[in-house]
């Protein structure tokens, strides 16, 4: 039999060139540079969902941790932080039909489609891959803790009642939530192109780009115009694997006392979340990796 | 063993067994007389042929043995599957206690350890059954293999990790005589054509199913394929290409033709629905024909399910509403006895031929 007809030497080849291709596309995205480099805290690393929680599973001793991120929403969508929407999967609010339209989606064929009936620009509904931008602890952040500390104070200029009263306090918990607890990380624009968004926000320690899924939807409310909306549904890679290294140094870090955990619909009945600070680096073909993770 | 002589033998075998017992009702019926001489050399001839193939492939010599064989098979897809999801399960259980450069190799060794055995096991099992045990576990492992790579470096996922799974798969298939792993060979090559075909349109790739007409090529490819490759060594293989390309036409036009908003056709939607069905009933009449021209069983069976699931939607669109529940199910079954008597009739045309 000749050798190229061998099943067992096929069967080898294909393996190891396999494996040699996947191995040779993870040292080229480590290689060199990274894309960005941001620490992170047990905020935007898995969040109320305990690592401990998550390592409790005696089926499953690996662990990855979830990169959890936020999109700003306007003044009056405010009530979004309080149930948790404001994560991935929620309408940013810059996200305009304009944003869209410059993200490639046919937003003209797609209100046509929803006005005549016809199945014209549904295709360009479908969800698409593009960039995102996510701040860290910036500017985004920072309006958002405004946003909810704004309403704290409208609540309190009119305390005359037990639901007032109620008001007050969940307002209170809702700012501390954003303030010291909720992810800092903010979706807060999107492209096709890295090069041009990394010349947007050149700050590396502060400004990840990552893949992720766009998708798309018309809402066409009886004698009104349609009008066409968008959110990321999650990023390519949602979550982060931790090395074994990194799965030790997070168990020797001191475990939290536990408290009530009221935190609305996210986390409820999970003991609170070991503080920690973790370095996140995203390499040249936008694919991260945990490269330590130390005491706060 | 030798998968492809071991099912030629096979067919041997049987046909043997079908000449003795037809022969020996002629000869019961007066039809026919073998002289002793003749008789007996073909017998002796047969016995030797039949004992060299028990030796050397250990084929089922009775009707007894096949029932168990077929147990064995049974046994041997419950094992696998048994043996895959053990290797999974493993894997998690130990997973974060090593390294990640212990992990690779572990994850390598398991593909390359496993094929190995499947090598091993086929040039020593004369049943078959052992080795088709362990190809399944090889690739389960491979697949395995390729998915936990991406899981420890967060590599985007993508579809081209397909080809490789399609490629293990056909050529553990075609080593082992292995169906099974055919099909999944098949299904990796429908998901990865369907994909590509999505990412033309502007799909991710998951996504591909939201368009079901990025089945058609892979389909229309799947069922020339057997046309243009022979598989006579391989028995049951050009079945199971026209089958799967068959479904990924059939099942693509069923769902469009009760929801346009799947189609990337720039056309009213009833006209999209109206015409899916059309094609729907158009394809299965083909399919039926062909069949009965060729020969192909399982093109006949597949058109005739098919005609048949299209003609009863028809039905509960047009009348499950306006007609009474009796007089709905009388036409249905009317229906079908009048799709019985055509395939009768294509069946004694088939049998004059």
């Amino acid at each position: 039999m000749k050798w190229w007809k061998s099943p067992l030497l096929l069967g080898l080849l294909l393996i190891l060139v396999t494996n040699g291709v996947v191995l040779l596309g993870v040292a080229e995205n480590r290689r060199g540079e990274p894309e960005s480099r941001v620490v992170l805290s047990q905020r935007e690393l898995g969040g109320r969902q305990s690592w401990r929680h998550r390592m409790g599973n005696h089926e499953d001793n690996s662990l990855s941790l979830p990169l959890i991120w936020r999109v700003p929403v306007a003044d009056d969508q405010i009530d979004a932080y309080r149930w948790g929407w404001t994560r991935s999967g929620y309408p940013p609010a810059w996200l305009t039909e304009e944003r869209l339209a410059a993200l490639g989606v046919d937003v003209t064929a797609l209100k046509s489609a929803a006005q005549t009936g016809k199945t014209r620009g549904r295709r360009e509904a479908a969800d698409r891959v593009v960039l995102v931008v996510l701040e860290l602890a910036g500017p985004a952040w920072q309006h958002a803790v405004e946003q909810v500390r704004r309403t704290r104070q409208e609540a309190s200029g009119k305390v005359d009642s037990k639901e007032k009263q109620d008001n007050i306090q969940n307002a209170e918990k809702l700012l501390r939530k954003v303030e010291t607890e909720d992810s800092r990380l903010y979706a807060v624009d999107a492209g096709l192109d890295a090069g041009a968004l990394r010349q947007r926000y050149p700050d590396r320690s502060h400004y990840l780009i990552l893949p992720a899924r766009l998708t798309m939807w018309v809402t066409h409310p009886e004698g009104q115009e349609a009008r066409v909306k968008g959110h990321f549904e999650d990023l390519l890679v949602p979550e982060i694997h931790a090395p074994r290294a990194v799965q030790q140094a997070l168990a020797a870090l001191p475990a939290p006392a536990r408290d009530d955990g009221d935190d609305g619909d996210e986390g409820r009945g999970l003991p609170p979340a070991t503080p920690f600070h973790a370095t996140l680096v995203v390499g040249s073909r936008l694919e991260p990796w945990i490269e330590g993770i130390s005491p706060p | 063993m030798h998968a492809v002589a071991r099912s030629e033998a096979q067919a041997r075998a049987d046909d043997i067994h079908v000449f003795r017992r037809e022969l020996a009702r002629l000869e019961a019926e007066g039809v026919v007389c073998l002289p002793g001489e003749l008789r007996g050399q073909v017998i002796t001839h047969q016995d030797r042929l039949l004992a060299g193939f028990a030796a050397s492939f250990d084929i089922d010599r009775s009707a007894s043995a096949r029932q168990l064989s077929l147990g064995m098979r049974v046994t041997s897809f419950l094992g696998a599957l048994a043996l895959a999801a053990s290797v999974f399960f493993l894997f998690y259980q130990f997973w974060g206690d090593f390294t990640e450069t212990a992990q690779v190799l572990i994850l390598q060794g398991a593909s390359l350890m496993t094929l190995g055995a499947t090598l091993w096991l086929r040039s020593r099992d004369t049943s078959g059954y052992f080795a088709k045990l362990a190809a399944l576990v090889a690739f389960a492992c491979f697949v395995l293999n390729i998915l936990m790579l991406g899981q420890i470096f967060n590599i985007t996922p993508s579809d081209k990790a397909l080809l490789p799974w399609a490629a293990l798969a056909f050529l553990l298939a075609y080593t082992c005589d292995l169906r099974l792993l055919l099909a999944a060979g098949i299904l990796c090559v429908i998901a990865y054509v369907s994909a590509r075909v999505g990412e033309m349109g502007g799909l991710y790739w998951l996504d591909a199913g939201q368009r079901p007409e990025n089945y058609f090529p892979v389909g229309a490819l799947l069922f020339l394929l057997p046309g243009w490759i022979s598989h006579r060594r391989y028995p049951g293989f050009d079945a199971l290409y026209r089958v799967f390309g068959l479904l990924c036409l059939f099942v693509p036009m069923l769902i469009l033709g009760h929801w346009s908003g799947g189609s990337y056709l720039n056309l009213d939607t009833d006209l999209i629905e109206h015409g899916y069905q059309t094609a729907g009933f158009v394809t299965g009449g083909l399919a039926i024909w062909l069949g009965v021209r060729r020969a192909w069983s399982e093109v006949v069976n597949t058109g005739v399910v098919f005609f048949v699931i299209f003609l009863f939607t028809k039905f509960f669109d047009w009348w499950w509403e306006s007609w009474p529940k009796w007089l709905f199910f009388l036409v249905v079954g009317l229906t079908a006895l009048l799709v019985l008597m055509v395939l009768k009739r294509l069946r004694a045309q088939g049998g004059q031929s």
